[in-house]
């Protein structure tokens, strides 16, 4: 009888356990889905992130070749045969902005040579398409007085063949032959096709257009990323990104180092430099603060701010964060059980107190100092409602500020918005992946300490 | 072990300094002084300043302006949009509970089932807390698009839908709590730790006398349990009372007010209107009513454990 009890018995803890991991699975992967597509979205085109339905594989950037043959035009300035290489790239993508487009070039011929050779990646057209092409007026003036933008911003890169514009010289031209086909010319519809239908029928052009070429870039599926450090508005403002990342980085580990010192010392004393009676009063004091929600005191705390002066500056945003009654608290109950006769000791050898808190207190102290920095880490790192009420100019934005006022930008495209939360992720997923541990058991402590 | 000297001894047992010399009230105070003074100043003269303010038609270039007594707290109990804000409060307070509360503690029990790949299971769940919670909001307003949304893909696919699920006033509070669906996180976290510290032994012996799971689940590990779903209870329901970050970067209160909620009405009226002393009597209501929920649930969970 025993036996068939426990042969069920082993039965139910397999079926147990398999069902257990089969709903973790489930849990997980379904949890995972909005992150996979925020990355999936992230590397999409401009055309493509707008598809319906929805795609999960995003298509392969093309790098777009336009050989432009120059033979039968008059000699001229090195500028002109730039401008004309100008006009294809930028012109027929305009044109046709929302193709999958990874990089436009231009080979230029002449009498049967390679001169020049002209590119544009996409993340430089999604940044200067508002300051080169705003609108769709494809001509020769647009383009005298959009070129020294062009040549200054570098958005696109010219490399010359020969020396010197009067002597015929150049590289060995071994691409398309004139008049030839080409691979892509066999499907309607590619980007090839209409950036050469389209060229061939612009009345801009003076060179002739010989043959548009596409090849699979998948280099260029990160562009977006490349654009959100790159993109400026009309202002030649930059998006901010670099600056936003750093704000958020001083303001998370200022907050840290602020909490440490000043936490940790009045977590000290309570602990063991003040009798027992008061100890209890002054934490009390400290930690009944944790019922005050931070709505309550939002509005007079930055009128606090702003008569210290510090509304619009990081150090507005970090200050209170040293007036947390959860630290003091984690600090004092983990003073309370180091060894008291240790510190005794120290002071019958004559220590100063400072001097006993540094070097025997801190170090036997190190684990509930890394719980309180992760813990504090993710918290202020998170943290949306106190920056976006203290930092009201985008000097002091933090990147959750920052991420929120992105969303609300016409100019931004979903792909480019999607990179930047992609981006805004990186720092902590970094610290769950060398901290797991510690993330752990900070859960561990402020979990059961409230 | 004997060790010397009656001071250690009681030094052991109070784990106290006994001798305490003049100078060490002087060291005491200064160690508590940074504290002293930043939670006077973050904490407690802001709370001051909120009860004050609440009775001030606060003027912001004069401050505090003119005294108005209660017509603050009037004005407000007159308003029909207070009331919205109320009643969104509490529902969304009652959605947030039905829907997410208990997601993470099934998570936790179905992992603590799980010996081997355990730690990569945890590190998988810690991933998507990864991405900041803003972030979140913004990503999900992109699955929500009415246009191009993968959700209304989805639903689509199985004959559901299309929902507006941002811009229809019946579905609004829904969405704005649904990426708390998932769970994982923190919160698992902390469950799982708690159900670490339930002693094996007393799994196993349950075990051994028979009790199947849902008998294990009921009788042993869930009251290991209770204490810590209790405090996180206390901490959940103070939180989505004080629901701010989804709504304000999801819906900003739309549509038709369907998700304004007491601390979007306090950030509005004084970050959009500048009328300070109006927020700051809707944010001493707010104090006063999570005050009073979290003294009621401490009652509770001490008549429930005696």
């Amino acid at each position: 009888m025993t036996g068939k009890r426990r042969r069920i018995r082993e039965k139910g803890s397999v079926s147990l356990k398999g069902t257990a991991y089969a709903l973790t699975i489930v849990f997980i992967v379904i949890s995972l889905v909005p992150m996979a597509w925020m990355i999936s979205s992230s590397l999409k085109d401009s055309k493509s992130i707008y598809a319906f339905p929805p795609r999960w594989l995003p298509k392969t950037p093309q790098t777009v070749t336009v050989t432009l043959n120059f033979s039968g035009a008059a000699p001229a300035e090195r500028e002109f045969y730039e401008k004309e290489a100008a006009k294809a790239i930028w012109y027929a993508w305009k044109k046709h902005q929302n193709e999958p487009i990874g990089e436009m070039r231009v080979i230029g011929i002449r009498d049967g040579r390679a001169i020049l050779e002209a590119s544009t990646p996409s993340y430089l057209f999604t940044v200067g398409r508002p300051l080169v092409v705003p609108s769709q007026v494809f001509t020769d003036a647009v383009m005298n007085t959009k070129f020294p933008i062009i040549k200054q911003r570098g958005f696109t890169k010219f490399v010359w063949f020969w020396e010197d514009e009067t002597e015929a010289g150049g590289k060995e031209f071994g691409g398309a032959e004139p008049g030839g086909t080409e691979r892509s010319e066999a499907q309607s519809g590619t980007p090839a096709l209409l950036v050469r239908d389209f060229l061939r029928q612009a009345d801009f052009m003076q060179a002739e257009v010989v043959a548009v070429e596409q090849r699979d870039n998948w280099r260029r599926l990160f562009d977006n990323y490349l654009a959100l450090w790159a993109v400026t508005d009309s202002d030649g403002e930059g998006l901010g990104m670099v600056r936003y990342l750093l704000n958020s980085i001083y303001v998370t580990l200022a907050s840290v180092a602020a909490q440490f010192v000043v936490g940790g010392l009045a977590g000290y004393a309570l602990s063991r430099l003040i009798s027992p009676k008061w100890a209890v009063r002054w934490t009390l004091f400290f930690v009944a603060t944790i019922m005050i929600p931070e709505i309550a005191i939002l509005v007079p705390l930055y009128l606090t701010m702003e008569q210290l002066g510090l509304v619009n500056t990081l150090w507005g945003i970090i200050l209170p964060h040293t007036a947390w009654g959860i630290v003091i608290f984690l600090f004092k109950g983990f003073f309370d059980q180091l060894p008291g006769e240790l510190l005794q000791a120290a002071r019958i050898d004559g220590a100063s107190e400072l001097g006993i808190y540094r070097k025997i207190v801190i170090p036997m102290s190190l684990p509930i100092f890394t719980v309180v920095g992760v813990m504090t880490f993710i918290a202020v790192w998170n943290e949306f409602m106190w920056p976006l009420v203290v930092a009201r100019k985008e000097s002091a934005w933090t990147l959750t500020v920052a991420l929120n006022d992105f969303q609300n930008r016409q100019t931004l495209g979903t792909n480019v918005l999607m990179s930047s939360l992609t981006v805004a992720t990186v720092p902590m997923l970094l610290v769950f992946l060398f901290c797991q541990r510690l993330v752990e058991r900070g859960a561990a402590w402020t979990g059961v300490k409230g | 072990m004997k060790r010397g000297g009656g001071i250690t001894m009681r030094v052991g047992r109070n784990r106290r300094p006994a001798l305490k010399p003049r100078g060490m009230r002087w060291i005491a105070a200064l160690f508590l002084l940074p504290a002293l003074a930043a939670f006077l100043l973050f904490k407690y003269y802001p709370l001051f300043q909120a009860v004050l303010m609440s009775f001030f038609d606060y003027n912001l270039m004069n401050p505090p302006g003119r005294f108005v007594g209660f017509g603050n707290y009037r004005l407000l109990f007159r308003s029909t949009i207070f009331w919205t804000a109320v009643w969104n409060t509490f529902a969304f307070a009652g959605l947030y509970l039905v829907l997410t509360f208990w997601i993470p503690i099934v998570q936790a029990l179905l992992l603590n089932e799980i010996r081997r790949g355990s730690l990569l299971f945890r590190f998988l769940y810690l991933v998507p807390a990864a991405v900041p919670s803003v972030a979140v909001y913004v990503l999900w307003k992109w699955i929500y698009h009415p246009d191009y949304g993968l959700l209304n893909d989805w639903l689509g696919s199985i004959g559901l839908g299309p929902y507006g699920w941002l811009s229809d006033p019946g579905m609004a509070k829904l969405a704005i709590v649904m990426p708390g669906m998932l769970g994982g996180g923190i919160s698992l976290l902390i469950y799982y730790s708690a159900l670490q510290g339930i002693p094996h032994e007393i799994v196993e012996a349950a075990k051994i006398d028979g009790a199947g799971p849902w008998q294990r689940l009921r009788k042993v590990i869930f009251p290991g349990l209770r204490f810590i779903i209790g405090i996180q209870f206390v901490v959940f329901v103070a939180n989505v009372f004080l629901t701010f970050d989804p709504i304000y970067v999801m819906t900003g209160g739309g549509p038709v007010d369907s998700t304004r909620v007491l601390s979007l009405l306090v950030y509005d009226s004084a970050f959009r209107e500048y009328r300070f002393g109006l927020a700051g009597a809707i944010s001493l209501m707010m104090f006063a009513i999570i005050a009073v929920i979290t003294f009621v649930q401490l009652k509770l969970s001490k008549s429930a454990a005696q």
